[in-house]
């Protein structure tokens, strides 16, 4: 047990006596009888002895316990009499907490220390403490124990949940190591398993909390729910435990990852913060395009190919401040899972990868909060009750302010005059039905602005919300029914002269989503559901701006799509060695009118000059429509208890996309559904893994290779213009896309010091195909994507050094990303000199590899009644490397120069403050 | 619109550099070597200097441009005009009498010493374009950064073509402005100088500042619009008396987004919110290989030129409180720290600026 706690524990005396629910039943624990016996035993070893037989944990600090062996013999006193017998000759004295806890100190400390000042933190890991003894101190005991004739096997149902909040934890796992069985709880925290009565050693785990061993003694089939601690809380010296994250041996599905929120906050942060996009680019097969640049990559797909989902909104800008953070407030996340292989039938829309963020519900328990004070941003998050037990709240915000340096740049009037800033909001609501029905309310609100003196500036804005039903129908069956609604809209001026102009774009998006679980057995999981999305696109809209603007406002037309799906999909086990996640989706696509289609003359370049005939659809009018069937299947094969091999095939199809002509995506690209010209995308996604564990699970490693074939998808055309054209599809050309790779991922999870280390080689290639001769991008043969990065090697290692010191570090590497660059140039009468460019991404920049190191701790002592505090103390790029953000020539006399830009070219030390209460 | 590529990285890189005090900004070396593309440039125009189409090769970043031995002529809509004379600098001169015809269509081909034909595309000659008057602003604009990360803010004089476009025109206009400007000293009126005009120096140059300024009335929504054709810095160019000359090129569509990608190409910074660049193919092909490419653009274009003269009375140059004259020049005259009169240093204009022509322009007032 950590000593600081037993000393904050001790602290808590005069509290503890005084809480009334703590005076309950301390006499009936007193009464206990104990049977030990103590000879030649120390103190400290008959406390543990005590604990291991009886439901009693002890709190003291070890340098006070006397060292001496006892001579005692206790046949069935009463505890009361045993502990003031053992105290005799002391100057021990000890107090009763509830009706489990007994806390130890010396009776002059007990006296004179301010116990108030520790009353809720006490009662806070008292709680939690209590959850892990009710888990450790019993024998769980399931079933009917008279059904007589006892049936040979017995069906557990029950949830996982996080006993503080309540909260189902999802994918919580739970095994019985000497069965050789397990299971994974599903996404309301349910699982089912059966096993042979009797008694047998289970291990239940959750995502960012203490794995537990207990014994349960199954007598019939019956329920049991099993909370969990958050693993920040837990009270011994191990961090993670192994399997409790990310890919394992055991799990179904190929290619996905959880990260708990634990893992994210021992991440070192940028500027003071952490992040979860920052952290998934961390992990091995994604990526980005460089550092400031939007989104992410997820082997080798697009940026717009990742379904992004925030409590089951669809995200369709993920970043603020241009990509150096997501939109995600930290300490509204639950959990974060990410599908890069295998995708469930549940998911589709997207051919590369799924992102869901899953953000916690207030307790229903008390008030709570969190928050921080930064340089450059503050956040503050509260949660808590609304009717207690029944209904919570939660409600955080975050505002960014890194403008205040700018300021600061007296010389520079351009600087000055800038001004950038970020602020976001998140709230959500929940109203439990009984047992078995809840109610949520989710609301998310987030506005960028970023202005360049007063010659440009960007504004990008995210609105959402939406409304769940989630409910149980007995032990197997489960409803969740969402609706949802979001808009994201950018806007962009530029007041230089006469072609100022101001650009807005953005688009809707309204969804209804329903999804039945059925879990008839513990072999199988099936999820059947229907989903409805609608899109509408606003028009991109370009107007003058400025007094010297002399541009007529143009505009393009709205688009408008409809997708449905449905699907049904199992996660069913075949044997103890071969298990399954398999499903079937077919969607269906609607491009909706009004618009006016034109038609170009085939064989030539679609341009407006060869437009030779147009069509004018009205309203809700049907111009096209795309379908397609998507089978989904992951395949487990359990080689024994340490080895797995896993593989996958998907096929998803995608009916929207992201017109860019930039490297990196930018706040003002255009959302274009599937429509006459734009086809749908469709992507057959393969991977085959080998994953293997050593020394138990201390040692976790794996293999994986990937393949992806693109359809359906555009690229720019050399030149193109994309704002406010209402003939948009002449700027694009029909493309596939390939995608290949290997990563290579060893980890350590054990123990003070975890490490993690991945190695992943990656290609992503287009080839731009079906087009008029002369317009293909390098004559039709395949190029490297804009974020083509074949080697990656990313370190991470967290030390926990005390259970409040941790320090940890990151190693990124990345290959350069790809650029077209100036091979040469030409004088152009009278005296332009034009560079002439390489083939489209035939070079790279320089690689990217940076060091970045993190000290978190947290003190007590500083903590004032229930509020708790961290810092962190953390160095971005460590040694200074001054990574390119970007590659531009310049001609010096006749020749041409290259230099390199990068943004954070030097180390960037930051401070961190944190709160919770 | 395309400023903010710039800006975005501009910004943090400014944040980076006046936060650590270190620079952002390193040369690196890149392997580069570009096949060598040939290159046809030449703009052919009604003006009386002299028109040319030159033939090159593109370079690496290691070599200059040299010419090629090339021969050429010029087709009127479809028949052979007149064949191109080279001249000392291998240039394909256009012969004495040469005139280009509003409505007529023109194109140059050329044979290259291997024999490969090269052609341009045929343009129509579009009618002249005016402009109604030129006027200028002095305007502070932000250079860029000393060596010692300081920003830097320069004074420039800009000048400005104010155009109105026609209520009824048939389809777009599309303007190509160039520029070229001259200057003169003057030593301040001094009774007491004779022979003062032996003292007078010219000097003529191209404006590289601001090369080229294109303008389509598609998108406009006023039919009257301002637009920068040239600046330069308030520098003692002004001292006395300033020409831009701005020559409007009346070009077609095809000829306008050419120039527009040559200027978009110019202008990315190499950032990841830059237009992915390209290889900009013009007007030029080769006859038997159309695929392979081929560089440059030749334009037919009618041209009108305006004239914006500066006294440097109008923009305050006296603050300079200095003239320029020739060698040789006279002792300074006027009384050094006297505000109001000139005191005028002797120096030599082709000295600080590099070149110098007795020759006074034929426009010179």
């Amino acid at each position: 047990m950590n000593q600081l706690l037993r000393l904050f524990l001790i602290a808590a005396v005069f509290c503890v006596v005084s809480n009334s629910r703590a005076q309950q039943s301390p006499n009936n624990l007193l009464q206990l009888p104990i049977q030990i016996e103590s000879k030649q035993r120390t103190l400290i070893q008959v406390f543990q002895d005590i604990e291991k037989k009886y439901p009693v944990r002890f709190y003291f600090k070890e340098e006070w316990m006397p060292r001496t062996s006892l001579r005692y013999e206790f046949n069935g006193q009463a505890l009361g009499s045993v502990m003031k017998r053992l105290f005799v000759g002391t100057k021990l004295n000890y107090v009763v907490y509830e009706d489990h806890a007994i806390v130890i100190g010396r009776e002059t400390e007990l006296n004179t220390l301010e116990s108030f000042s520790y009353q809720e933190y006490v009662e806070e890991v008292a709680q939690i403490d209590q959850a892990k003894i009710a888990i450790d101190r019993d024998l769980f005991k399931v079933g009917d124990s008279t059904l007589r004739p006892r049936p040979a096997t017995a069906t557990l149902n029950g949830t996982i949940y996080n006993h503080e909040s309540e909260e189902a934890i999802t994918g919580g796992q739970i095994g019985f190591p000497e069965l050789g069985k397990g299971t994974f709880a599903d996404s309301l925290g349910r699982f089912t398993i059966d096993i042979p009565t009797g008694t047998h050693e289970a291990i239940i785990s959750g995502i960012g909390h203490e794995q537990v061993k207990v014994r349960v003694q199954a007598f019939s089939d019956g329920n049991w729910d099993i909370p969990l601690t958050f693993s920040a809380y837990q009270l011994e010296e191990v961090l993670l435990e192994a399997g409790a994250e990310g890919q394992s041996v055991d799990g179904n599905e190929a290619g996905k990852v959880q990260i708990s929120m634990v893992r994210i906050r021992q991440s070192p942060p940028l500027m003071g913060e952490i992040d979860v996009v920052n952290t998934l680019l961390l992990l091995p097969g994604v990526s980005s395009a460089g550092e400031a640049s939007s989104g992410f990559n997820v082997r080798g797909g697009n940026i717009d190919q990742n379904l992004i989902m925030q409590d089951g909104q669809m995200v369709f800008n993920s970043s603020h401040l241009f990509g150096f953070f997501s939109i995600f407030n930290p300490d509204m996340v639950k959990n974060v899972t990410l599908y890069k292989g295998h995708m469930p039938a549940q998911f589709g829309g997207r051919v590369s990868s799924v992102l869901d963020v899953d953000m916690i519900e207030g307790s229903y328990k008390r008030i709570r909060g969190r928050g921080s004070v930064g340089i450059f941003s503050s956040k503050l998050m509260i949660n808590g009750p609304l009717i207690k037990d029944k209904s919570s709240f939660v409600i955080g915000g975050r505002a960014a302010y890194p403008n205040i340096l700018t300021r600061n740049f007296d010389n520079n009037r351009e600087l000055v005059q800038s001004s950038t800033y970020y602020g976001d909001l998140t709230g959500k609501l929940t109203q439990k039905f009984g047992d078995n029905g809840k109610l949520s309310l989710f609301g998310y609100w987030s506005q960028d602005f970023f202005r360049f003196s007063d010659q440009l500036g960007f504004q990008w804005n995210n609105l959402s919300g939406g409304l769940d039903w989630q409910q149980l129908y007995g032990s197997r069956v489960s409803s969740k029914v969402e609706v949802n609604a979001g808009r994201y809209t950018s806007d962009f001026f530029n007041a230089e002269g006469p072609e100022g102009a101001s650009n807005n774009t953005g688009i809707d998006n309204y969804s209804l989503k329903a999804n039945v679980q059925y879990i008839p057995s513990s072999n199988h999981n099936f999820n059947i559901g229907l989903n409805g999305t609608f899109y509408d696109i606003h028009p991109n809209t370009l107007e003058p701006f400025g007094e010297n603007s002399s541009l007529l406002a143009r505009i393009s037309e709205k688009d408008q799509g409809l997708e449905l799906a449905g699907y049904i999909n199992d996660d069913f086990k075949i044997n103890e060695f071969i298990s399954f996640s398999a499903g079937l989706r077919f969607s269906y696509y609607q491009n909706l009118g009004p618009a006016e289609v034109f038609t170009y003359a085939p064989n030539l370049e679609r341009s407006t000059f060869n437009a030779i005939d147009s069509t004018v659809y009205g309203p809700g009018d049907v111009i096209q429509t795309y379908q397609g069937l998507e089978p989904r299947i992951s395949l487990r094969v359990l080689v024994d208890e340490t080895a797995s091999f896993k593989a996958s095939y998907n096929r998803v199809n995608q009916y929207i996309h992201l017109l860019a002509n930039t490297a990196s995506t930018t706040p003002i690209d255009i959302w274009q559904v599937s429509n006459q010209h734009f086809p749908a995308q469709v992507a057959d996604n393969y991977s085959l893994g080998f994953f293997k564990n050593f020394q138990g699970k201390i040692w976790q490693t794996s293999l994986e290779v990937f393949y992806r074939e693109l359809d359906g998808l555009v690229v720019a055309k050399d030149f193109a213009r994309l704002l406010a054209n209402p003939n948009v599809e002449t700027e694009m050309l029909n493309a596939e896309g390939l995608a290949y790779g290997a990563e290579l991922s060893i980890k350590r999870d054990f123990g003070k010091v975890n490490i993690d280390a991945s190695f992943t080689y990656m290609r992503s290639l287009r080839k731009t195909i079906n087009n008029a001769p002369g317009v293909a991008i390098n004559r039709g043969e395949w190029f490297p994507s804009d974020f083509d990065s074949p080697f990656n090697l990313v370190l991470t290692a967290v030390w926990k050094q005390k259970p409040s010191r941790t320090i940890s570090a990151n190693f990124v590497y990345r290959s350069g990303r790809p650029v077209t660059v100036p091979v040469g140039a030409f004088e152009l009468y009278p005296s332009w000199t034009i560079p002439t460019f390489s083939d489209r991404n035939q070079f790279r920049i320089p690689p990217y590899h940076r060091l970045d190191l993190a000290y978190t701790f947290d003190d007590g002592i500083l903590s004032r009644r229930s509020f708790k505090t961290d810092f962190t103390i953390s160095v971005y790029n460590v040694y200074a490397r001054q990574n390119p953000y970007s590659v531009f020539f310049q001609k010096d006399g006749t020749f041409f120069k290259a230099f390199q830009l990068s943004i954070l070219g030097t180390l960037l030390p930051f401070v961190g403050y944190n709160f919770k209460f | 619109m395309k400023n903010y590529k710039t800006f975005i990285p501009l910004l943090f890189g400014c944040l980076c550099f006046s936060w650590f005090y270190s620079s952002c900004i390193s040369e690196i070396n890149f392997d580069l070597d570009g096949e060598e593309l040939i290159v046809v440039s030449g703009v052919i125009t009604n003006s009386t200097d002299e028109q040319f189409v030159l033939v090159t090769q593109t370079s690496s970043f290691i070599q200059n441009i040299d010419t090629l031995l090339v021969t050429g002529t010029v087709y009127k809509d479809g028949e052979p005009l007149m064949d191109m004379e080279r001249d000392n600098f291998n240039r394909l001169v256009m012969p004495p009498g040469f005139t280009l015809e509003v409505g007529s269509s023109y194109h140059v081909e050329i044979t290259t010493p291997d024999n490969e034909i090269l052609r341009s595309r045929p343009q129509v000659v579009q009618p002249k374009l005016g402009v109604d008057t030129m006027f200028f602003r002095i305007e502070e604009r932000f250079d860029g950064y000393n060596i010692n990360d300081q920003p830097i803010n320069n004074q420039y004089v800009v000048a400005y073509a104010q155009v109105s476009v026609p209520d009824s025109i048939d389809g777009p206009l599309y303007y190509r402005w160039t520029a070229d400007e001259s200057w003169s000293f003057f030593e301040v009126p001094d009774p007491g100088m004779p022979n003062r005009l032996d003292h007078v120096c010219y000097l003529t140059a191209d404006i590289d500042e601001h090369p080229s300024t294109i303008l389509t009335t598609r998108n406009l929504k006023s039919n009257s619009i301002a637009v920068e054709v040239a600046r330069r810095v308030l520098d003692p160019s002004f001292l006395y008396r300033h020409y831009f000359n701005a020559n409007a090129h009346s070009i077609d569509s095809t000829a306008y987004e050419y120039y527009a990608k040559a200027d978009r190409l110019i202008s990315n910074a190499g950032t990841l919110y830059d237009e992915v660049p390209a290889l900009l193919t013009g007007n030029v092909y080769k006859v038997d290989k159309e695929d392979e490419q081929v560089m440059g653009y030749v334009e037919f274009s009618i041209v009108n030129t305006s004239r914006l003269r500066i006294e440097n009375f109008e923009i305050g140059i006296n603050q300079f409180n200095q003239c320029m004259t020739r060698n040789p020049c006279n002792p300074p005259i006027g009384t050094p720290g006297d505000t109001t009169t000139w005191y005028c240093m002797c120096y030599d204009c082709a000295h600080v600026f590099g070149f110098e022509t007795l020759n006074k322009p034929s426009y010179w007032e």
